[in-house]
């Protein structure tokens, strides 16, 4: 499937509703970044919606990876026996 | 020549009661409730939800999807509780003990925090346990065995407390009646990191570390095995019943990743919208919430809201 990606800032209720996570199929990722099907009505009508701006895979995988660094870094700050209970974030590659 | 269904259309049904098969688009008028049904079929879904104040992870939840209730967690550790209305988080009353991976049990105005691991500088496992009346928390009946990463099910009045890790990880349950626990049924296999949901005679334990599929179903005295996870995965979170139960998120590929349980075997249904690990869970199968936990990100404070798929959208027609 064909992905396209915006940035979006989740406000909590009424963001994503029940009709659009259902025919829409989101993604969501660090930064805000969301991903969302390509050539569908539905989602460019939600990101509409939620004043979203599109990116393109560049742009929004590397908003992606310097949250990512960012979460790896407070990971590295941890005290050891924090570091204990937990796995450090991870890289993630856009589809 | 025209036709009486080319200028008329075609005559609604009446019905006494809902027909049994439907095709997408029927309409009918059911006369016994008086309303103008369709039927559109939909698909389980998670919608967001009112943020959390705090993000914070390996905290613990209770309630439903309206009257919800999110308290401890992070690191470090905190008291702090949330009350949630179906919209918003308001705060809570703050646990007299902070902790995170506590387990959670009971409805937003009789609640249990249980267990769970103390902040700094011990850090150390611990029995605790506190009754919430829906504005305070107050002592409450200490575990036998000290633990963290634990699950919990039932209500304030008759809770249970299984797995988690002590050290060791354990197989070990706790049933509480309102003061005190005493032992249950051991697991068939001890685990920690692990969901649960549930009453204390028909209590489900499913997932866990190290990563498991498996799922035991508890009578009040032993537990058998139930059918496996699609997905074998821990620091997830789960709710509903033994018979109606929901499991989502945890440390996995798909964080999204949703399941739901029949009483004999799970089948994944609709997927989270942006999940998270050592999250919180509450409500029931048809009516569930996520909150907080661990997403690829960081520490969130979202809020996801979990419906099944309504059978029939209906239309009420009055008169004029």
């Amino acid at each position: 499937m064909a992905y396209k990606y915006c940035v979006a800032e989740n406000w909590g209720k009424g963001f994503i509703d029940h009709s659009e996570s259902a025919t829409i199929g989101f993604a969501g990722f660090p930064g805000n970044v969301w991903r969302i099907p390509a050539n569908n009505k539905a989602a460019n009508l939600w990101v509409f919606k939620v004043a979203g701006s599109f990116k393109t895979k560049e742009e929004a995988q590397a908003i992606v990876d310097a949250e990512v660094a960012t979460a790896q870094a407070n990971w590295d700050a941890l005290p050891e026996e924090q570091k204990a209970d937990s796995t450090r974030p991870t890289n993630i590659v856009l589809e | 020549m025209t036709t009486y269904y080319e200028t008329k259309g075609q005559k609604i049904q009446v019905l006494a009661t809902d027909p049994s098969e439907t095709i997408e688009g029927q309409v009918w008028y059911n006369s016994t409730s008086n309303t103008l049904k369709v039927y559109k079929s939909f698909t389980d879904a998670w919608a967001t939800g009112g943020n959390l104040a705090t993000a914070r992870s390996y905290l613990a939840g209770a309630g439903t999807q309206t009257a919800g209730l999110a308290f401890g967690g992070n690191p470090p550790a905190t008291g702090a509780t949330e009350e949630y209305d179906g919209t918003s988080w308001s705060p809570g009353g703050t646990m007299g003990t902070a902790r995170l991976i506590l387990a959670g049990a009971g409805i937003q105005t009789a609640a249990l925090a249980i267990g769970g691991q103390l902040g700094p500088p011990t850090d150390a496992p611990t029995n605790v346990t506190e009754e919430y009346n829906g504005s305070t928390w107050s002592p409450g009946g200490n575990l036998g065995t000290a633990r963290k990463s634990l699950a919990g099910a039932g209500t304030q009045t008759a809770a249970l407390a299984f797995g988690g890790f002590s050290p060791p990880i354990t197989a070990a349950t706790e049933e509480y009646d309102g003061s005190a626990w005493t032992t249950g049924g051991n697991l068939g296999t001890a685990r920690f990191y692990l969901a649960g949901c549930g009453t204390q005679t028909a209590g489900l334990a499913f997932g866990g570390t190290p990563t498991s599929t498996g799922t035991e179903e508890y009578n009040g005295t032993s537990w058998t095995a139930g059918g496996n996870l699609g997905t074998g995965r821990y620091q997830l979170a789960g709710c509903g019943t033994q018979t109606a139960g929901l499991a989502f998120g945890g440390s996995t590929a798909d964080r999204n990743l949703t399941e739901k349980y029949d009483g004999t075997s799970w089948t994944t249904t609709g997927s989270m919208n942006n999940g998270a690990k050592v999250l919180a869970g509450a409500g029931t199968q048809t009516e569930g919430l996520a909150a907080g936990g661990n997403s690829p990100g960081g520490i969130t404070t979202a809020t996801e809201e979990f419906n099944a798929a309504p059978f029939i959208a209906a239309a009420t027609v009055t008169q004029s």
